[in-house]
């Protein structure tokens, strides 16, 4: 017999002083499982979500006409759920659950947190069986699993809860790797989940063609925020290049059951550009397409505009990468030639859309022609008020250069080359004057851009325009991961070794010209002394006696 | 108009041997800025041909400061030897043939021979008479002999290749003589051919002043040198294309280009951003 209160229906073995909502690891939702929830959902449709998911996720089930059943093993979860949604809320271990069939089950939290310390200890795939069972004949089953190969662990993504490891865990929380996965789920509809297992910005099939620039710049969307050793950027992009996307994923969402087939190969999020409203895209044989919301999102003078994101999808190699090659690689005139043509497109481009052509948001289309086809990746932002190309132009370098330093990349530039002075040199190396009136407007364009992405007020961007002003690097970047705080503290030590080497040769030189300097004094006080003693002589007074008619006849002459 | 080096006094430096050639004085009038009164570079310049990191033994570098250098493998080298801030700009010598284009001139004629020159702390073991029959042997025209001013300032030495019918000059001494690479431009397009005992700067700069190349002779010792910088047998391995009486001239000429670093040469205005110049109207 099962017992309610505050309107929960307890099944057994909840948790009555346990939360996972509120602490622990984040609930697994964001905008790419919402869109991929959201397809299978409609009016009349039964769904269980099994799990934390974040309040988003539910209300888009209801919002859609959804009879939905949530179910979490913690108590206090459960009736905060009770209270702030409208969905029926049952608290208890996944392995107490009786009768009940849904058309749809949606467990992209994984099963890790469906149990119990009620429950006996059971493997993963014991755990995949119940989930399964809980389907009406033709349901499907959403499924979430963590790889415990991922790039996001082989990176160090700091848990979000550092005690968890001292807490309470069960065994078998996630499949031992793919090959598991595959065994228990055969033929299922399967995607790779990037950069985090629960909060993806990326699914995609297998099948897909998506290229992996575009794999990883929606990866990158979604890392600045993550807790980690190392930035995940550098190995995922050496997983595409391996081939190994699907081995390393983050984890992976499996469809079980009908509507596989129906999903486009990838879902990509797009950044939100500060205002929350995430954007998501889909991607299918070359074509992207943009999904849900359409309308423009707005902060301040920087808008995205989704729609923009519809058409074929953009390929080639990503400019940025070029560009940090050829600088690893000192070459210079691969540096200007590529950096020149590159300017001349931006300048092509209206200003306001130019702003944002940066290097990391540009493919370049054919590099083997010789003529170098550059492309937006992302062509949907753009600011709302008028920009000259030459501000734009300004800008992009600006945010490169800042980039690089920030990176403290190679570069092939003399040492101790701060962001201005950099990007006066990125001017001149794409061919541009370099003391151009539009830097100033590059500067103010940078720092406003970034304080859009970071949803700052125009208060709160106070400190980050004044940093980037001052042409400063730390504080202008975020530092993403421990080892670009090594790479930082790298770098600053060796300006420091610099700066005071410099210094050491300044005084060096400076105690030579001294010791020159008081010898010379030396002398010519030696020679003063000289003179004085020749001047006081007889013989020199009787001179000037005999010539000073003559020396009376020149100053005449002079007058 | 006058000639673009003449001016006295000494420029402000991070390093001395930036104003060897008058390397200084050609990069500043390059860059639109005094070319008698280069401004200070903030680091040093490679100034010769080499194949190491781009400096001799026992310049002591100014660390924190750049090292600008010819080519890329010398940068390569830097780096595998443990140094730094490396920037490619190419030799000087590229900037000064911008600055000096080649006009109609006479016919081009005979050889510019450089005898391979001690320094101005060692002097050179060798056999002056034996490299005159080589010499003889293979060149069929008119020999010009180039000496250091170190050999050239000695008579008996001077005297010996003279007596052998041969024209000798001397380009100057390359310390406090910013004339010295515009005298050798002007030598070396006079003559048809360029020749030295050792592969060396020299050779490089002929073979980009439109000269063929060679390289043979006894190739001389140079006394109590480092074995580090000493290339008598590490050069012929290195280029064995450029060594002979006579060389295939479009090979020479892409080793010469790379090697001078050809394709970096930087525009007045980038390569004035580079050296931490200031803007020319600042200067004057």
């Amino acid at each position: 017999m099962n017992d309610a209160t505050n309107g929960v229906r307890l099944i057994g073995g909840e948790m009555n002083r346990w939360a996972d909502l509120a602490a622990g690891r984040p609930a697994a939702g964001g905008p790419v499982l919402r869109d991929l929830v959201r397809r299978f959902a409609g009016p009349g449709v039964r769904v269980l979500v099994a799990g934390p998911h974040e309040p988003e996720l539910l209300g888009g089930l209801l919002d859609s006409g959804a009879g939905v059943t949530v179910m979490v093993r913690s108590l206090p979860d459960a009736e905060e759920l009770a209270g702030s949604t409208g969905a029926e809320v049952v608290c208890g271990a996944l392995d107490r659950v009786r009768g009940g069939r849904f058309d749809l089950v949606v467990a992209l939290d994984g099963v890790g947190r469906l149990r119990s310390p009620e429950s006996a200890p059971e493997t993963w795939a014991r755990s995949v069986e119940r989930l399964v069972e809980l389907r009406e004949d033709g349901g499907t089953l959403l499924l979430g699993a963590e790889n415990p190969l991922g790039l996001h662990r082989l990176a160090g993504i700091a848990d979000a809860d550092p005690t968890t490891i001292r807490k309470w865990r069960p065994e078998g929380v996630r499949p031992s790797g793919l090959g598991e996965l595959v065994d228990v789920l055969p033929g299922c509809g399967l995607f790779l989940a990037h950069p985090l297992p629960g909060r993806p910005a990326v699914l995609c099939s297998p099948a897909s063609d998506l290229p992996f620039e575009a794999m990883e710049a929606a990866a990158r969307t979604s890392a600045a925020s993550l807790q980690t050793s190392a930035d995940p950027a550098e190995l995922l992009h050496d997983a595409l290049r391996a081939g190994l996307a699907m081995e390393l994923a983050a984890g992976w969402v499996v469809v079980v059951g009908p509507g596989a087939e129906t999903l486009p190969p990838a879902l990509l999020a797009a950044d939100p550009v500060g205002t929350g409203r995430p954007v998501v895209v889909e991607v299918d044989g070359g074509i992207r397409t943009p999904c849900g919301d359409l309308d423009p999102r707005v902060h301040g003078r920087v808008a995205r505009l989704p729609e923009r994101l519809a058409g074929l999808l953009p390929a080639g190699r990503s400019l940025q990468r070029v560009l940090e090659r050829a600088c690893a690689d000192h070459d210079l005139p691969g540096l200007r030639r590529t950096l020149r043509a590159y300017a001349d497109w931006v300048l092509g481009l209206p200003g306001q859309v130019g702003v944002f052509a940066t290097p990391d948001n540009v493919l370049i289309g054919d590099v083997l022609t010789g003529e170098a086809g550059f492309v937006l990746a992302d062509p949907s932002r753009e600011l709302t008020a008028e920009v000259a190309p030459e501000e734009a132009l300004a800008r992009v370098l600006r945010h490169f250069a800042i980039g690089l330093l920030a990176a403290d990349r190679p570069l092939p530039w003399p040492p101790g080359m701060g962001a201005h002075e950099l990007t006066r040199l990125l001017q001149v190396t794409a061919g541009r004057p370099a003391d151009h009136p539009a830097e100033r407007t590059g500067l103010a364009l940078e720092a406003e851009i970034l304080a859009a992405g970071r949803g700052l007020s125009r208060a709160e961007a106070a400190p980050l325009t004044a940093a980037v002003a001052r042409g400063e690097v730390m504080g202008v970047e975020r530092l993403p991961s421990h080892r670009e705080l090594l790479a930082l503290h790298g770098a600053v030590t060796e300006e420091l070794r610099m700066v005071r080497s410099r210094a050491r040769w300044a005084e060096r030189t400076l105690a030579a010209s001294e010791k020159k300097a008081a010898r010379l004094e030396k002398a010519v006080a030696q020679r003063d002394r000289q003179i004085r003693h020749l001047k006081g002589s007889r013989s020199f007074r009787a001179g000037r006696l005999v010539t000073s008619p003559g020396r009376v006849l020149i100053r005449l002459a002079r007058a | 108009m006058g000639r673009p080096w003449r001016g006295g006094g000494r420029p402000t430096c991070v390093d001395p041997t930036n104003h060897f050639y008058g390397h200084s004085r050609i990069l500043s009038r390059y860059c639109g800025l005094p070319p008698d009164d280069p401004p200070r570079i903030g680091g040093v310049l490679q100034h010769g041909w080499t194949f190491v990191h781009g400096y001799g033994i026992g310049h002591k570098l100014t660390s924190g400061y750049g090292k600008y250098v010819w080519s890329d493998v010398v940068r390569r080298r830097g780096i595998a030897h443990g140094w730094r801030d490396y920037t490619v700009i190419g030799a000087p010598w590229n900037y000064l043939l911008e600055l000096e284009p080649e006009e109609p001139a006479p016919a081009r004629e005979g050889t510019i021979f450089y005898p391979f020159h001690g320094w101005d702390r060692n002097e050179l073991l060798g056999a002056h008479d034996r490299l005159i029959a080589e010499i003889r042997a293979t060149e069929p025209g008119p020999v010009t002999m180039c000496l250091y001013w170190l050999e050239y300032d000695q008579p008996h030495i001077r005297t010996v290749y003279e007596k052998a019918g041969f024209r000798v000059i001397s380009h100057g001494r390359r310390d406090g003589d910013p004339g010295f690479l515009y005298r050798q431009l002007a030598e070396l397009r006079r003559h048809r051919r360029v020749a030295s005992n050792r592969l060396t700067s020299a050779v490089f700069y002929g073979i980009a002043a439109g000269c063929a190349p060679a390289v043979y002779g006894d190739p001389m010792l140079m006394a109590g040198v480092n074995p580090l910088y000493e290339g008598r047998d590490l050069v012929p391995r290195l280029y064995p294309e450029l060594h002979g009486p006579s060389v295939e001239l479009a090979v020479a000429r892409e080793i010469a280009a790379a090697e001078l670093g050809r394709s970096y040469l930087a525009p007045p205005e980038e390569l004035r951003l580079l050296l931490r110049w200031p803007v020319p109207a600042e200067v004057s």
